[in-house]
């Protein structure tokens, strides 16, 4: 079943880095230019922990932006993604922007990384709407656990599990719930046909399977694979992705809920340390 | 709502003292309401809850709630009392036991909670209380409490 899913999430990420590369929303012309694709969460937390030299794996890279600017930032970076298209595309760009000597690309579902990729590395980075595409946690904190040397950081920056429960029809005065927190293992099945960065494009793989994680399905894998809290962020703010019409886009480029800026968690971090 | 809040205005302080008194290798234990159900209310009218947009901590500005009746009896007779409650999340509660030089070592959620917040909720046989799902069945998809287990280093 978890191979059916992937199929299906994997045609649609195929699909989707063609539409991307060229989309306002990744702004690829911008980056070309010096432009840093990441958001100040992630380089205000993780920055002070990457320089030159240190060795990044980025997990879910997409078509490559964050995993080549934190390049530009000094990091010896290694990016994964399990679409063809999208590692194809990063191959590309990575050349493009003359950062391919210090930027390799592997084409690999997460979970099966361990058998297709050898070495450990100082950093472990991953984010923003990443998580939901993977059906077993258990086994993604042992990837992740697996890939860091000892005394390395993993990171993460992503999208708030309670903003994914919310009601499509929500108002930001009467949030409802639409969806689950816990799923007990049940993707939702989502049959879409726009593009999160592209509204108006009329895809031809609109299906998907994804899964909300609560906290502890998140943390508590993560702690039993041998790692150490550091901290857990919570912002009432976010990056331009999430859906709702409840949520507007601010002058510092982040989404925030119109009239209550400060009040509900809509992304989080987390940072962990590799015992050793 | 007022059985969830948590009546502590320091969580810093209180992160200090459960650290100062552990033994090193002794374990801190917490129960607790969860900060997601703390910022549910009930839709007026109907038997659903929904998300109250205060679910982030404002420590200047506790909540203040006259106090009718208890928890553990909700048709009690109490007069004049009043209850200031602060809203933590997660992260403040995880990041004052880290701060504290604890290290957690599990966090558990859990779709029940130990005391009703609406007359309309269920118990169960363990005692445990559930929102019913509107179809005859009870909630199993929203956090209503939580644990964290934490270890003082022993060295």
């Amino acid at each position: 079943m978890l191979d059916d899913y992937l199929k299906a999430n994997l045609a649609s990420w195929d699909e989707a880095v063609g539409l991307h590369v060229g989309s306002q929303m990744y702004d690829v012309e911008g980056f070309k230019k010096g432009r840093c694709s990441l958001s100040g969460i992630e380089v205000d937390e993780l920055g002070p922990s990457v320089c030159e030299g240190t060795s990044l794996l980025h997990l879910q890279c997409h078509f490559g932006l964050d995993t080549l600017s934190w390049a530009r930032r000094g990091a010896v970076v290694t990016g994964v993604d399990f679409s063809g298209e999208g590692v194809r595309a990063a191959r590309a760009l990575a050349d493009e922007v003359g950062l391919s000597a210090r930027a390799a690309f592997v084409q690999s579902d997460v979970l099966a990384l361990p058998d297709v990729l050898q070495g450990s590395f100082d950093v472990v980075f991953t984010s923003w709407g990443a998580l939901i595409w993977i059906g077993d946690l258990e086994r993604w904190a042992q990837v992740v656990a697996h890939f860091l040397k000892p005394g390395g950081t993993f990171y993460i920056a992503e999208f708030h599990p309670y903003a994914y429960l919310l009601a499509d029809d929500s108002s930001p005065d009467s949030l409802r719930i639409g969806y689950p927190y816990f799923q007990y293992g049940r993707p939702q099945r989502f049959d879409e046909p726009g593009d999160y960065a592209d509204p108006e494009a009329r895809t031809e793989h609109t299906v998907t399977f994804e899964w909300n994680h609560g906290f502890a399905e998140i943390l508590d894998p993560l702690l039993r694979s041998g790692l150490r809290l550091e901290f857990l962020h919570e912002f009432p703010h976010t990056i331009v992705g999430l859906p709702f019409s409840f949520l507007e886009v601010c002058e510092d480029g982040l989404q925030r809920i119109k009239g209550h800026h400060d009040d509900f968690p809509l992304s989080f971090s987390l940072k962990m340390t590799k015992e050793g | 709502m007022t059985t969830d809040q948590v009546r502590l205005p320091d969580l810093e302080r209180w992160a200090g003292i459960v650290a100062r008194h552990l033994a090193p290798g002794g374990t801190f234990y917490l129960a607790e309401i969860h900060p997601f159900a703390g910022g549910l209310e009930e839709v007026p009218g109907e038997r659903v809850v929904r998300v109250a947009c205060r679910l982030l901590p404002a420590p200047e500005r506790p909540e203040v709630d006259p106090i009718e009746g208890s928890y553990a009896d909700r048709s009690a007779g109490t007069t004049g009392l009043v209850a200031y409650g602060w809203t933590y999340d997660l992260a403040e509660i995880l990041g004052t036991l880290t701060g504290a030089g604890l290290r957690v070592e599990h966090l558990h959620e859990f779709p029940t909670a130990p005391a009703s917040f609406w007359d309309w909720m269920v118990r169960d046989e363990a005692r445990w209380w559930w929102l019913p799902d509107g179809k005859g069945g009870l909630r199993k998809d929203l956090p209503l409490s939580l644990s964290i287990r934490a270890t003082k280093p022993a060295t």
